[in-house]
């Protein structure tokens, strides 16, 4: 069981140095570019194939946790809600992606679902990873793909104030988002275990 | 400068990130925000130098974001000077008032001699009476997050994409937490719709929040 908590503690832990490589990305991003990262379509289906294994692990979560039926109250209508705009994100980046679309990976949630308490604790950094995740990419997407990405991350955000206030931790705790790069957001996601 | 706060440099063996793992969330979220308060200085600091060569596109809509949040600044730091409000609602408006005051600071800076100036406002009782403040601060908040969706694509550089986009996602948060403080639901759509500038203007000057627009001249102090 303590195995299993700490899924989502690993998350916690990678946002903290999260922090670090926001910081860090802005100050360089006036310097220079970095290489390799010029808005291109084939990078726009990497970024969007990213943004739909998030979508993928959300829809996923939410689904698992209204399985299950430990939610109640205001927890249950936010997974419900939550989980249809997961549902719908990821319907929306299949579309766009088309045949390049990734397909849905193999979850496990452990016990990260079974109860009230560790579904707000593990929905509150999941939200939070993927706000960070998505805006670490945006800036590497041309244009049209920026735009669409911009619709789903700001929701995303949303669902991370709407956990946090549920959970009585504070719903905007900095004045500009950290950011996390897919590299750190992957690797948190597989270090939790939900990805196979 | 020390208070560009890296958390990178402090945690080089992961031990002190492990100390805060361990700690609730609240303190996580503390430590973090000394982070971005190094964060805004950044936003500023790593467009000084490049300031003289900003996209005239760019400052435009520099200038845009920071009108907007010069109304959000105007608004929160009203209401703290009134204290009228309690509990939740003055939390959330001391907290997001702090980041409004921060992201004036930053564009100022990015700006420089080119940033507006301050327009003079009055909330017409807004400020006062915690229902008005509800329903005032939810469209304002959501209406930034529409705003700076929309421009977004249209900014030039990257220097100021990425912190214009670390902004958005913030205001989104604000939004929804002053949703659920107004009973409404945080996040009511799957998609978040952009508004244009034409039309969050013509919002903004709908409200007659803008009493004086503040000169583009500057009036020499003193005569004779």
């Amino acid at each position: 069981m303590n195995e299993r908590r700490t899924r989502a503690e690993i998350f916690e832990r990678a946002l903290l140095t999260g922090g670090a490589v926001a910081a860090g990305g802005i100050a360089v991003a006036a310097v220079a570019d970095p290489a390799g990262s010029q808005p291109s379509p084939a990078q726009d289906a990497e970024l969007l194939n990213f943004a739909l294994l998030i979508e993928y692990v959300q829809a996923g979560f939410y689904a698992d946790a209204l399985r299950r039926g430990s939610l109640t109250g205001e927890v249950r209508a936010f997974a419900r809600r939550v989980g249809a705009h997961e549902r719908a994100h990821v319907a929306f980046l299949r579309k766009a992606l088309g045949g390049k679309a990734r397909k849905a990976p193999e979850l496990d949630f452990g016990d990260d679902t079974t109860s009230p308490e560790r579904f707000t604790d593990a929905s509150l950094k999941l939200e939070d990873l993927a706000v960070a995740g998505y805006n670490a990419a945006a800036p590497n997407l041309t244009k049209p793909a920026l735009a669409a990405a911009a619709k789903i991350v700001s929701v995303e955000a949303r669902h991370a104030a709407w956990i946090r206030a549920i959970a009585g931790v504070t719903p905007a705790p900095d004045a500009s988002e950290p950011q996390l790069s897919a590299q750190r957001v992957m690797k948190t996601l597989k270090g939790s275990g939900y990805l196979g | 400068m020390s208070d560009d706060l890296r958390l990178g440099d402090l945690d080089v063996d992961g031990a002190l990130e492990e100390a805060i793992a361990a700690l609730h969330g609240e303190t996580r979220s503390a430590f973090l925000r000394r982070a971005v308060v190094g964060g805004a200085a950044l936003l500023a600091a790593s467009a000084a130098p490049a300031q003289a060569a900003i996209d005239r596109r760019d400052v435009a809509i520099l200038n845009y974001a920071l009108t907007l949040e010069y109304i959000q600044e105007s608004f929160y730091g009203e209401v703290e000077r009134i204290g009228a409000l309690t509990g939740g609602l003055a939390e959330q408006a001391r907290v997001v008032g702090a980041h409004e005051r921060a992201h004036v600071k930053a564009f100022r800076q990015v700006l420089g001699a080119r940033a507006v100036k301050r327009p003079r406002f009055d909330f017409r009782g807004a400020t006062e009476d915690s229902d008005r403040f509800r329903r005032t601060a939810v469209a304002f908040e959501d209406l930034a997050v529409a705003a700076y969706k929309g421009q977004a694509p249209l900014i030039q550089s990257r220097a100021y994409l990425v912190p214009a986009l670390a902004i958005h996602t913030v205001e989104a948060r604000h939004a929804a937490w002053i949703r659920r403080l107004a009973g409404i639901t945080p996040a009511a759509d799957a998609f978040d719709q952009p508004r244009s500038k034409k039309s969050t203007l013509g919002i903004v000057a709908a409200t007659k929040f803008e009493v004086m627009k503040p000169s583009s001249r500057r009036r020499p102090r003193f005569t004779g």
